[in-house]
C-alpha cells in the first residue's frame, strides 16, 4: 500500500463526505425517498479508476459510516449501505466492459442498482411491499443522476489520468 | 458497445419508466378507502368519503410520534418527530399520487385498491 | 345537507353539469328537509296546511303509493315517533314511555294526509318526514340533469344512496359494493349496475344503547319501536331512485318473508339484497347475474 495512494484516498474520502453532508443539508426536492443527485458517487467512481477496487471500497465504506454519523441520518444508514454495496459490486464487475468515455453509462447502471437496493432494503425494513410503486421514479432518477455524476468523474479522470499515472502506481 | 447505443438504451429506459409511472399513478375510480400501515401491518382502514368532522391518529415508532390528520376526503401526515419529515412534506394523499411513507417509523398511508374493485359503496346512514 | 354528496361525472362538460346537479340537490334538500326552517315540509308540519310546489306534491304522491304498496311499512308520517325517540339532530336519544308511543302512533299513517289539487293538509298532530325518500328523489333529479347536459357516464353518491348514470367511461358496468353491517370497511358483495339506483337501509349506523338494549333509527309504525324484522340491512336496486330509497326502508321494516312476497309481485320494478341478523345473505333472482360475493348467499325465487 503506497502512502500516496492512502493520502489520495483520505483526501477523496474527505471530499466525498463534504459533498454528502452538503447534499444532506439541502431539503429534499420531492416527497420520495432516495431521489437525490449523489455527488459523493463522483469520488467513489474516481477512486475506482484512479486507485483501484480496494481503495474505492474503503472510501465508500468510510463515507457511508461517517456520513451517517455526521448527518445524523442513522435511519438512512442501512438503506445507504445496502444500496451502496450492491452498486459497488456491480461497478467493479462491469468496469472492464466500459471504456473511459463510457464511465457515465457504468455510473447510470450503478445508480439504478443503488436505488433498487435501497428500495429493497426499505421494503424489507418496513415490511411494506406497497412502496415498490416508487420503483419507476427511482429508476428514472437513478439513470439521470447516475449519468450526471458519472460524467463528472469521467471528465475529471480523463483530464488527470496522465498526472495520476506519473505520481501514483 | 457504442456510446450512441447506450444513449438510446438509457433514454428508452427513462421513457419506459415514465410511462410505467404514469400507469401506476393514473387516478382510479372514485373510491377513497385508505389504509394506514405500521411495520407492514394494517393499523386502520378508513373510507375517507364517510368521514365527517376531523380526527387525528397518533402512531409512535422508534423515532417519536407521527400524527395523521383526517377529514372528509382528506388525509395527511400532520407532524412527525422523525429526522427527515419527508412524510409531512408529502402533503395530502392524492388519488393519483404516491403513498405517504415515513421510513424511520415505518408508517405507510396509501389508497386501498378501491374497496376490492368497487366504484362506490352503498350502506346505511 | 347533513349527508355526504359525491358526484363523479365523465365527459367534456362535466364540471358545469356537476355544479348544476349539485345545486339542484341542495335546492331539493332545502325544500324537503324536516329540520330546515325554510323548507316546505317544515312549514307544512308547523301550519298543517300549505299550497305546495310541484316537487313536494310529486314526492308526496309517490310516497303514498309506496306506503300502500308496502302495507304501511314505508311511512312518511313518522316525524312525531322519530322525535320522541330523539333521532333528530339536537335531540337526545331515549326510550319513550308506552304512553308517548301510543300517542305518537295515533298520528301515524298516510290516511292523515289529504291532498287536494296542490293543497296539502295534515291532521292536527301529524307531521311528515321525507328522510326515507327525499334523497332518492334528489338523486333521480341530479341524474336527469346530468343526462340533459350530455353526461352519459357518472356516479352519484348521496350518503350511501348510489345512482349510476350510464355505464363507466370504458363501457363496463359500475361496481357498487354493499357495506358489511358488522364492519363498514368490509363489504357483503358487489353489484354490477348501469343506469340504476342502489340504496341501502340498515339499523347499524344510527342507534343508541340503553340498559343493554340497542335501539336503531328505523321505526316500525305498527309497534312504535325500532323494526325487529330479523334484518341487518336491505339494499334495493331499481331504475327508479325514489322507489329504491323508500323501499330500502320499507323492506327493512317488512322483514325477509314479507319482502320476498312483495318482490314476487313486483319483480320487474326492483331487486334486493338482504343481510339477516344471522349474517345470511339473500338476493332476489333478478340480481343473480349482477351480484357477486365471497360469501355464500341464497337466491329468492318468485
Amino acid at each position: 500500500m503506497k502512502t500516496r495512494n492512502l493520502i489520495l484516498t483520505a483526501i477523496l474520502t474527505a471530499f466525498a463526505l463534504v459533498a454528502f453532508t452538503i447534499e444532506a443539508a439541502i431539503p429534499p426536492l420531492t416527497p420520495i425517498y432516495g431521489i437525490k443527485l449523489g455527488i459523493a458517487n463522483v469520488f467513489t467512481l474516481f477512486a475506482l479508476y484512479a486507485l483501484g477496487t480496494r481503495y474505492a471500497a474503503a472510501l465508500l465504506f468510510l463515507r457511508i459510516v461517517l456520513g451517517s454519523i455526521f448527518t445524523g441520518q442513522t435511519v438512512a444508514f442501512i438503506y445507504s449501505l445496502t444500496g451502496g454495496l450492491l452498486s459497488f459490486v456491480l461497478m467493479v464487475l462491469l468496469k472492464r466492459f466500459f471504456p473511459l468515455k463510457q464511465i457515465w453509462v457504468l455510473s447510470a447502471l450503478c445508480a439504478v442498482t443503488h436505488n433498487i437496493g435501497q428500495l429493497l432494503a426499505a421494503v424489507f425494513m418496513t415490511s411494506t411491499v406497497q412502496i415498490v410503486c416508487y420503483l419507476p421514479v427511482l429508476l428514472i432518477s437513478g439513470i439521470i443522476s447516475g449519468a450526471f455524476t458519472g460524467l463528472c468523474a469521467q471528465l475529471v479522470y480523463i483530464r488527470l489520468k496522465k498526472w495520476l499515472e506519473n505520481h501514483l502506481n | 458497445m457504442k456510446t450512441r447505443v447506450w444513449i438510446i438504451i438509457l433514454s428508452l429506459a427513462v421513457l419506459v419508466c415514465a410511462v410505467w409511472w404514469m400507469l401506476v399513478s393514473t387516478p382510479s375510480y372514485p373510491s377513497k378507502i385508505v389504509g394506514i400501515y405500521q411495520n407492514g401491518s394494517l393499523v386502520e382502514k378508513i373510507d375517507l368519503n364517510s368521514v365527517t368532522g376531523e380526527r387525528e391518529i397518533t402512531l409512535s415508532g422508534k423515532f417519536g410520534k407521527n400524527t395523521i390528520f383526517i377529514s372528509h376526503g382528506h388525509i395527511e401526515m400532520k407532524s412527525a418527530e422523525c429526522p427527515d419529515k419527508i412524510c409531512v412534506k408529502h402533503g395530502a394523499l392524492e388519488s393519483s399520487g404516491t403513498p405517504i411513507v415515513c421510513l424511520p417509523n415505518k408508517v405507510v398511508i396509501k389508497f386501498e385498491s378501491s374497496s376490492d374493485g368497487a366504484d362506490a359503496k352503498t350502506g346505511a346512514v | 345537507m347533513d349527508t355526504i354528496m359525491t358526484l363523479t361525472a365523465y365527459g367534456s362538460k362535466s364540471e358545469s353539469a356537476v355544479k348544476t346537479a349539485e345545486s339542484e340537490i341542495n335546492r331539493l334538500d332545502t325544500l324537503l328537509s324536516v329540520q330546515n326552517k325554510n323548507s316546505e315540509i317544515y312549514r307544512l308540519n308547523r301550519d298543517k296546511t300549505i299550497s305546495a310546489s310541484a316537487d313536494t306534491l310529486n314526492l308526496l304522491n309517490r310516497a303514498i303509493k309506496i306506503y300502500n304498496m308496502t302495507d304501511g311499512a314505508f311511512d312518511i308520517t313518522t316525524e312525531p315517533l322519530t322525535r320522541i325517540w330523539g333521532f333528530y339532530s339536537g335531540l337526545k336519544n331515549r326510550v319513550p314511555s308506552e304512553n308517548e308511543i301510543a300517542d305518537a302512533l295515533k298520528t301515524v299513517g298516510a290516511e292523515h294526509i289529504r291532498i287536494d289539487k296542490n293543497n296539502i293538509t295534515l291532521d292536527r298532530n301529524t307531521s311528515l318526514d321525507l328522510g326515507g325518500i327525499a334523497k332518492g328523489y334528489a338523486s333521480a333529479r341530479a341524474a336527469q340533469i346530468l343526462e340533459e347536459n350530455g353526461i352519459y357516464s357518472a356516479l352519484i353518491s348521496l350518503g350511501g344512496n348510489i345512482r349510476a348514470v350510464g355505464s363507466k367511461p370504458d363501457g363496463s358496468d359500475w361496481s357498487v359494493a354493499i357495506t358489511d353491517p358488522d364492519d363498514n370497511t368490509q363489504q357483503v358483495g358487489t353489484l354490477s349496475v348501469s343506469n340504476t339506483a342502489v340504496v341501502t337501509s340498515g339499523g347499524y349506523q344510527r342507534y343508541f344503547e340503553e340498559n343493554g338494549q340497542v335501539y336503531h333509527h328505523i321505526l316500525n309504525t305498527d309497534t312504535g319501536y325500532p323494526a325487529k324484522s330479523g334484518l341487518k340491512s336491505v339494499t334495493v336496486v331499481s331504475e327508479d331512485d325514489t322507489l329504491a330509497d323508500a323501499l330500502s326502508t320499507g323492506l327493512f321494516v317488512m322483514g325477509l318473508e314479507r319482502a320476498s312476497s312483495l318482490y314476487s309481485e313486483n319483480n320487474t320494478l326492483f331487486g334486493a339484497v338482504f343481510v339477516t341478523d344471522k349474517n345470511e345473505v339473500y338476493i332476489t333472482d333478478n340480481l343473480k347475474n349482477s351480484f357477486s360475493s365471497q360469501r355464500s348467499f341464497e337466491v329468492i325465487k318468485i
